[in-house]
């Protein structure tokens, strides 16, 4: 059941017809509802009233794209005297211009109607009665309640608990904490008093009754000044500071848990209670698991990935407040969306609070009060402040105009660390971005194609903005960073920036690395190889660098040679890299099996091939035994490659198969691995001669990689090369013609006229012009073949003669037999120029020269 | 004239390796799902479900909050599942499409709860006041009417349950379901009309269409 209305192809994820049954388009898998089977679900498809309704549905889609005043008129004439379905179609258009109270109600207030429980008011907790409700907030609903038994005369706020663990469970729990919990008597520490549970079950905990509003809400209802924030503030982590050292921590610290009595008293609520709620065993110890309740906007990175709980959680929730505090904010409240705001939390280093604080108060929190935040923001517990008291005493340095200790150095430290951690995700998004802009295609969907992708670089240009930006916004000019920032600028912008960095080497080498490695996958290769050269220069002037950094540098340098074909130096990089990483991370590290991989398949490629196939072999084994399935398909597919290559193709066959089915099963269709691997297992039908096998594998690949790649990018080229031989030798020949154009172009493109990649293509795309009958075509393109070939050194000299051979015959076919000979003298000079010289070459030209020479008399 | 010799190939076909990707459960469940694997839908499915059911009732009872974001859930049930946070697009967009409707179910059976509490205890008061039960009702009839839509147009029935039972964003719907936010919007708004009508243009009462109603 396909949607009847038109939509425009997806924006990623497969293309309609490509048979993998994993379009994102398609109709979800019915769902395992709960029990109760709906009427509706059971009726029969020809059910009479389901066709009605699903007419009345699609005259009414029609109906709606149509100006009002002409609607009447349409339904007249496609309702045509079916009353029923008319008044239907009506009341679908009037349903469509009216609010409706439910339909257009936030998801969240319906929500929270649905979940709620009724109201308890009135009712007994043990020896509570509730007075009103006073709060919703916090871990539960708070009730004002007083002691029904008279025993105290006390009012308590009592908090009802509807999540987590039951009455009995809570009860034993509060029974064990409880001396620890009592004995947390400071004067601005809200006292817990009681817990247990109601008649029915319902667990509850009674605690000191504070009337008082937010920290926050009270200093801005006030107007208070930095320091009279700052005061307030201390006096919470010195009573957190109180709590930690009798270990309790709170977990749960947010401006609703720090209030200010009207008498502008702190008191500090819920201590004690998360950890009561979250589940978990009697100790008091400190680094037990996050709870699930939680407040994500303060929340530690520990915290939203489930790790161990400290006092440290506390320090950096505390450093939240401060944010709060001084800039009115919290640092990723700019983060609508929740997920994003999580993930800013772990990833992304918090905006300096001075960047958000209006003018004159500016210059007073720049420096100082920046680097405690920030220090107390830091993602890893072990760079925060200790202890909630030495945060407090660092403010407290603040407020007598002191030194303060928070070092801000640790900002070049958080950059490296970022760098690190994003290289690649950096590449791989800026790639995707940059080389759709490319596009030179004359393709059908084109337009269809290219507002998709739009929409789709829209998306993925703010992500890699967000990215560099963070990168490097303390060094981009303030103008840049409007909406007409290109990421190219930002690259070079970065690259530029660099400069600055030369007071700090290491990171100045890796954001070189980094950003060569986005120009290399985008194929920017010269703009590449100069960044990585600036990076090992560095490294060369170092006296020890870092290793595994420079063991990256190497690496790059290895795939950059390896992407221009330029085989000795990627095996020469690829060794050395493989054997600096071997040193540092022992045989067995992952690191160091992908290195030898780099070394294996570099080997290979220059003649190598006993030894590659020895330490192929070698890395399926052990990549088999590590149950790493993604590498054991990269082994196969470079096992297959050697077989190929020796003409081996039952082998091949059987190494690519294996790898294909692999990558199908672990990775998204779309995949360039899935692409490459469907690329191989065509190749080998093809020498194999199953034809008709190898050419939807063919297609698939070109799809797929110009889904991934866009338009201009050589994987793309190489596609198209090989799907146009392929319809070439089939003697589909007007079908050929444009994706030997497209490889052509788009090489020549990328690497150059002078490459002898260009020379390969641009043959190819003579001869099927000559086999077309189109010789005049042909000429000009072997004239490139010939530019291309020489430029690439005496090694291609045998090429070159090929070259003049094919423009000897395009010449003698086209009767210019002056000039035939001419370039059939030019083939033989060339094979002798070559190094070695291939006598197979030699004797053929030589022959054809004779045999025209000799028709000639 | 034949190909240069050895030239036909290009040897796209060997690859460097630099960096690995780390797999767990979750995104093989996921790339199950992708493959069209149902039971990994199921399993998928199931355990949104059940987490997103103990999140919606912990917000709801132990933050008491006026309101439940059921996209914040949605968000949180994922970082709990994918605690890597670092699921490719595709990946994402089938978690969404299958939280969001596991959401629709979670809220379902807290409709249907409600109405069967309210039958046995009329005495208690609901918290919202001015819709009492009828809310509840509403939804039980909403998710009636949907099942019909879900027939008809699958899609659509899918963009509600992003839009309105997973509060989901029109670009995260469109992510969600792999089509342009302009058709969201299209589709949202013939669903709601649908919806609507199918409700009782007034609201509240579930009453089921004219002209022979809703098949039952």
């Amino acid at each position: 059941m396909r949607p009847p209305a038109g939509d425009p192809e997806p924006v990623s994820g497969g293309r309609p017809g490509d048979g993998s049954g994993a379009a994102p388009d398609a109709p979800a898998p019915a769902p395992v509802l709960a029990g109760e089977g709906d009427p509706a679900a059971q009726v029969a498809e020809d059910d009479v009233a389901f066709q009605l309704a699903a007419r009345a549905h699609a005259i009414f889609s029609e109906v709606l794209d149509e100006p009002p005043e002409r609607r009447a008129e349409v339904l007249d004439r496609v309702c045509a005297g079916d009353a029923a379905l008319r008044a239907w179609v009506e009341g679908l258009l009037e349903a469509e211009s009216t609010e409706h109270p439910l339909l257009d109600t936030e998801v969240p207030e319906i929500a929270a109607a649905l979940l709620e429980d009724p109201d308890p008011a009135g009712r007994m907790f043990g020896p509570y009665r509730i007075v009103r409700e006073i709060a919703r907030g916090g871990m539960g609903v708070v009730y004002l309640a007083e002691r029904a038994d008279g025993v105290f005369d006390r009012r308590v706020a009592l908090k009802v608990i509807r999540a987590g663990p039951d009455g009995d469970a809570l009860a034993a729990r509060f029974l064990r904490e409880r001396q620890i919990l009592a004995s947390l008597q400071h004067p601005n520490i809200a006292q817990l008093l009681d817990g247990g549970q109601s008649p029915d079950g319902q667990p509850f905990l009674a605690m000191e009754y504070v009337e008082g509003e937010p920290i926050t809400r009270y200093c801005e209802s006030r107007g208070l000044g930095i320091e009279e924030r700052l005061e307030l503030f201390v006096t919470a982590c010195r009573a957190v500071d109180y709590a930690h050292r009798s270990l309790v921590v709170h977990r749960d610290l947010k401006p609703a848990h720090i209030v200010v009595t009207p008498d502008g008293v702190v008191k500090l609520l819920d201590f004690g209670i998360a950890k009561l709620l979250s589940g978990e065993g009697p100790s008091a110890d400190e680094t037990q698991t996050a709870p699930y309740v939680f407040t994500p906007r303060y929340s530690s990175p520990e915290q939203i990935r489930n790790g161990p709980i400290t006092t440290g959680t506390d320090v950096y929730a505390l450093g939240v407040v401060l944010f709060e505090l001084l800039t009115g904010r919290t640092p990723f409240a700019d983060i609508k969306d929740g997920f994003e705001a999580m993930r800013a939390t772990l990833e992304t280093d918090p905006p300096s609070p001075s960047a958000l604080v209006p003018g004159d108060r500016r210059a007073r929190v720049r420096g100082d009060l920046d680097a405690i935040v920030l220090r107390a923001l830091a993602k890893d517990p072990a760079e925060r402040y200790p202890t909630a008291g030495a945060l407090a005493e660092d403010i407290g340095r603040w407020l007598r105009f002191e030194p303060v200790q928070a070092r801000p150095a640790s900002a070049a430290y958080r950059l490296r660390k970022f760098v690190r951690r994003n290289r690649a995700a950096l590449a791989g998004v800026v790639a995707l971005v940059l080389v759709g802009a490319a596009s030179l295609a004359a393709h059908n969907a084109r337009i269809t194609r290219e507002r998709n992708r739009a929409e789709l670089e829209a998306k993925k240009a703010g992500e890699v903005r967000d990215f560099l930006l963070s990168m490097f916004k303390s060094n981009l000019p303030h103008r840049a960073l409007g909406d007409t920032l290109r990421v190219s600028d930002v690259l070079e912008s970065g690259v530029q920036k660099t400069d600055s960095l030369a007071d700090q080497p290491e990171l100045q080498a890796l954001l070189l690395i980094t950003i060569g490695d986005v120009y290399r996958v985008l194929a920017r290769f010269d703009r590449a190889r100069e960044l990585f050269e600036r990076a090992m220069a560095i490294y060369e002037g170092m006296d020890a660098p870092p290793p595994l950094d420079l063991a990256d540098a190497l690496t790059s340098m290895a795939m950059l040679h390896w992407d221009l074909r330029q085989y000795e130096e990627a095996l020469r990089y690829g060794r050395e890299a493989y054997e600096v990483r071997r040193r540092e991370l022992g045989d067995d590290h992952p690191d160091v099996l992908s290195s030898l991989n780099n070394v294996a398949t570099s080997s290979a490629n220059v003649g190598l091939v006993d030894e590659a196939l020895r330490l192929h072999e070698e890395l399926l084994r052990k990549w088999r035994h590590a149950d790493n399935h993604v590498e054991v398909a990269v082994t196969l597919n470079n096992i297959g490659v050697l077989h190929f290559r020796q003409g081996r193709y039952e082998e091949a066959e059987r190494f690519f198969a294996e790898a294909l089915e692999i990558r199908r099963r672990l990775l998204p269709a779309t995949h360039p691995d899935v692409a490459l691997s469907s690329n191989n297992l065509a190749a080998v039908y093809r020498e194999l001669g199953r034809m008709d096998e190898a050419e939807p594998l063919y297609r698939e690949s070109l799809e797929s990689r110009l889904q991934v790649f866009g338009d201009g990018h050589p994987a793309v080229a190489t596609a198209h090369f090989n799907l146009g031989r392929l319809l070439h030798v089939k003697g589909e020949l007007a079908a050929a013609e444009p994706h030997m154009r497209a490889a052509f172009e788009i090489d020549r493109r990328v690497y150059g006229p002078e490459h002898p990649e260009v020379g390969v293509d641009a043959y190819n795309l003579a001869a099927l012009l000559a086999d077309m009958g189109d010789c005049e075509s042909a000429l000009p393109v072997l004239a490139e073949a010939v530019t291309a070939f020489e430029a690439s050194g005496p090694d291609w000299g045998n090429r070159v003669a090929r070259v003049h051979m094919a423009r000897g015959d395009c010449l003698g076919r086209l009767g210019r037999r002056g000039e035939a000979v001419a370039a059939l003298r030019a083939a033989v000079r060339a094979v002798e120029l070559a190094s070695p010289p291939d006598s197979t070459v030699l004797a053929d030209a030589r022959t054809r020269l004779d045999s025209l020479l000799v028709a000639g008399w | 004239m034949g190909p240069l010799p050895g030239s036909i190939q290009k040897d796209g076909y060997v690859q460097l390796a630099d960096r690995r990707a780390t797999d767990d459960e979750f995104t093989t469940l996921l790339a199950a799902v992708r493959e069209g694997d149902q039971d990994a839908f199921r399993l998928l499915y199931e355990r949104l479900y059940a987490e997103l059911r103990r999140l919606a009732h912990s917000v709801r009872a132990g933050y008491g909050a006026e309101t439940v974001n059921t996209t914040a859930l949605v968000h949180e049930a994922y970082l709990k599942l994918a605690p890597s946070g670092a699921l490719d697009a595709r990946d994402r967009a089938h978690f969404l499409r299958i939280a969001a409707r596991a959401m629709r179910q979670v809220l379902i059976d807290a409709a249907r709860r409600r109405q069967t509490r309210a039958k046995h205890e009329p005495d208690l008061v609901a918290y919202v006041a001015e819709d009492s039960g009828d809310i509840s009702c509403d939804v039980v009839a909403l998710d009636r009417a949907l099942v019909t839509l879900e027939r008809i147009n699958p899609r659509q029935a899918s963009v509600v349950e992003c839009r309105f039972f997973a509060g989901l964003s029109v670009e995260e719907t469109a992510e969600a379901l792999a089509v342009s936010p302009p058709t969201v919007k299209r589709d949202w708004r013939i669903a709601r009309a649908w919806l609507a009508h199918a409700l009782g243009a007034a609201g509240g009462s579930g009453s089921e269409p004219p002209a022979g109603g809703m098949p039952r």
